[in-house]
């Protein structure tokens, strides 16, 4: 079988595919986010990459492309958000209806929305922010922001302050008006959104004599099911977390660490498909940041849910297997890959290329 | 006389068991009070029953269902205007913006029908004095009505409460319609105060309603503890209260304020105790 598309990690290779189009690399993104790997650690070897295969790459975060036939539309897209890429062919254009649809775009998120519903994959996205303007005081905070997370995607989106990194969160929850737009939570057009977990900055609660078990409690609301049934879930939910010795403390009695473990047991007794966190570790020691974020990574990788993170910590910027983006004047951007180019130098030797190519200087 | 031959009288009995059952159910929407910071919402009532009082002289009607009228106005607007629970309250600002307009209307209004329709001002105060004695029947099943509310909102929807009292927009992302339970938290909260000041007064409204709620919020080591507690000091003060003020023939409303001032002192150092000992541990 000839393979069209190749995915090395430190010259193993990790992905092939035969697939035709654009299935390739949308099975590659699936592949990602199923093994974990950590995109900057690929490279990525295609036959044909135009602007479409392009926007695809970069919404992954590879970092380093080798293609066959590159189009000059897609290294417009690899320049601007520091893609390394070799070639063999460069043409202006890839002949095909996608490239042409494409054309205008310049936002990756919206791009692979397009790309996405031409393949037929958009019902599975299980959450779609689709030109979305959100205003607080007459002020623009988001402005044509387009995003889309796949099932068991794990994106953190970074921001300075004020950037509109909980206005985000807020306007997909329903909890903020939105000016325009679309937000689409399972396919649904929905201002309840059924489904989702979120956790606030800060948490709520610590004013009041709350136990952790009532906490975690209000995460199976939406259920209807028997007191058993009921209590198995909650004690499922502190289990993951390792609360469940602390079920009878108070919240207020809890350090910072433990209150977000409560926080995160309510979201998992909630048992969703999308988790909102809204800085998840903020306030909290190194100790009990590395144990939140055990616990958040131990669950994206069993459950598979979508986990949508804001933050502004570095922290949070390291984590295998996530997506990041960078939130700015309203809009999403993929992150900058030119800091893996130093890495591009160093893998390169270890390429084993289908095809002799050139490097872009 | 002794106790026993004066609890023979039916009004005084009736008025201790209303009393006590008072004392059992009314801290449980004090608690909402406290927690949702609607304190704001006691005056606003107290303002609406003056109303509704001067009106009813003006009218020579009973005040009761007029001044249940006014308040049930007063809490629709609020409810509408989104000022305490309501969806549009952004900001406690907004809430005492409308409660501070809606106290101040309300109380231009009752001296304006006192001014215009000479009724006496000192009758009209008088009604937040209360009567736990002379109550009729309208009284008594408006009574029933409010502690039937209570008790089957409490126990129909306890988790959709807890998660209001919880964090507000926390409740709303687990699938708890937030402005549906404010509105119903809203409604007997206030209608608990509006009736609490007609058969206890005025005075007796912070003993019954908001010192119990206060002792269950701190000594409470769950939500749900703290509603017990709260429901339980409550009865043992109005209980206690009742048997003082008979046995020292004082005002009942007085025993009662000073029963449960005192179980919340012993519960104030209870706490402190408590936490000298968690501390030393």
């Amino acid at each position: 079988m000839e393979y069209t598309l190749t995915v090395r990690r430190n010259g193993e290779v990790l992905f092939q595919s035969g697939g035709k189009w654009l299935h390739p690399l949308l099975d590659l993104e699936e592949a990602i986010q199923r093994n974990g790997w950590n995109p900057a650690d690929l490279d990525l070897e295609d036959k044909i990459v135009g602007k479409a295969a392009a926007f695809l790459i970069v919404r992954m975060g590879i970092p380093r492309v080798s293609a066959h036939l590159l189009s000059e539309l897609a290294v417009e897209v690899f320049r601007r958000y520091g893609v390394c890429f070799r070639w063999n062919e460069r043409i202006p254009r890839i002949a095909c209806q996608t490239e042409q649809i494409l054309a205008n775009i310049d936002d990756p998120e919206e791009a692979a929305l397009v790309i996405l519903r031409r393949a037929g994959r958009d019902r599975e996205i299980p959450l779609v922010v689709e030109s979305l303007f959100v205003y607080r005081e007459n002020r623009p905070i988001l402005q044509n922001l387009t995003f889309a997370a796949s099932r068991g995607d794990r994106v953190v989106i970074r921001g300075a302050n004020g950037s509109g990194k909980s206005t985000l969160l807020r306007a997909i929850l329903g909890l903020l008006p939105i000016e325009k737009g679309t937000i689409l939570i399972q396919g649904k057009h929905t201002r309840d959104p059924e489904g989702i977990g979120y956790l606030a900055q800060g948490g709520g609660g610590i004013d009041l004599n709350i136990s952790v078990e009532e906490a975690v409690e209000v995460g199976t609301i939406r259920y209807r099911c028997s007191q058993r049934e009921r209590k198995e879930r909650i004690q499922r939910a502190l289990s993951i977390t390792g609360m469940d010795t602390l079920r009878k403390r108070t919240l207020r009695s809890l350090s910072g660490g433990e209150r977000r473990r409560t926080e995160l047991s309510r979201l998992f007794a909630q048992e969703p498909a999308i988790l909102l966190l809204d800085e998840p570790t903020t306030n909290l020691d190194p100790k009990a940041k590395q144990e939140v974020l055990e616990v958040l990574q131990r669950y994206a990788e069993d459950r598979k849910a979508t986990i949508v993170m804001v933050s502004h910590e570095e922290i949070h910027f390291h984590l295998p297997g996530w997506r990041y983006r960078l939130l700015s004047h309203g809009r999403l951007y993929p992150e900058d890959s030119r800091t893996y180019e130093s890495q591009w130098s160093r893998s390169s030797s270890t390429l084993d290329l289908a095809f002799p190519c050139r490097k872009e200087s | 006389m002794n106790l026993l031959s004066i609890l023979s009288y039916p009004s005084i009995l009736l008025g201790g068991i209303i009393l006590f059952v008072s004392g059992l159910v009314f801290p449980l929407p004090g608690i909402f009070i406290l927690r949702l910071h609607l304190i704001p919402l006691r005056f606003v009532m107290m303002h609406g029953a003056l109303l509704g009082g001067a009106l009813a002289l003006w009218m020579g009607t009973n005040p009761l269902p007029l001044a249940l009228g006014v308040n049930f106005l007063l809490v629709g607007i609020l409810i509408l205007w989104g000022g305490l629970m309501g969806q549009n309250s952004s900001s406690p600002l907004e809430g005492s913006k409308v409660t501070t307009f809606l106290m101040v209307s309300t109380v231009a209004l009752a001296f304006l029908v006192i001014y215009k329709a000479n009724v006496p001002a000192k009758d009209t105060l008088a009604l937040l004095w209360g009567s736990i004695y002379a109550l009729d029947s309208l009284d008594v099943w408006s009574f029933l009505g409010i502690v039937g509310c209570n008790t089957f909102y409490l126990l129909g929807w306890h988790r959709e409460i807890l998660a209001v009292l919880y964090d507000r927009e926390i409740a709303q992302t687990s699938g708890v319609r937030t402005s549906f339970h404010g509105a119903i938290i809203v409604l007997l909260a206030g209608f608990t105060v509006s009736l609490s000041m007609r058969f206890l007064g005025a005075l007796l409204v912070d003993a019954v309603v908001l010192l119990p709620a206060l002792i269950g919020l701190s000594l409470g080591r769950s939500v749900r503890s703290s509603f017990r507690i709260a429901s339980l000091s409550g009865g043992v003060a109005a209980l206690l209260g009742y048997l003082v003020g008979i046995l020292v023939d004082i005002p009942v409303s007085s025993s009662v304020t000073l029963c449960t001032v005192v179980l919340f002192g012993l519960s104030f150092g209870f706490r402190k105790i408590r936490a000298i000992r968690r501390n030393s541990e």
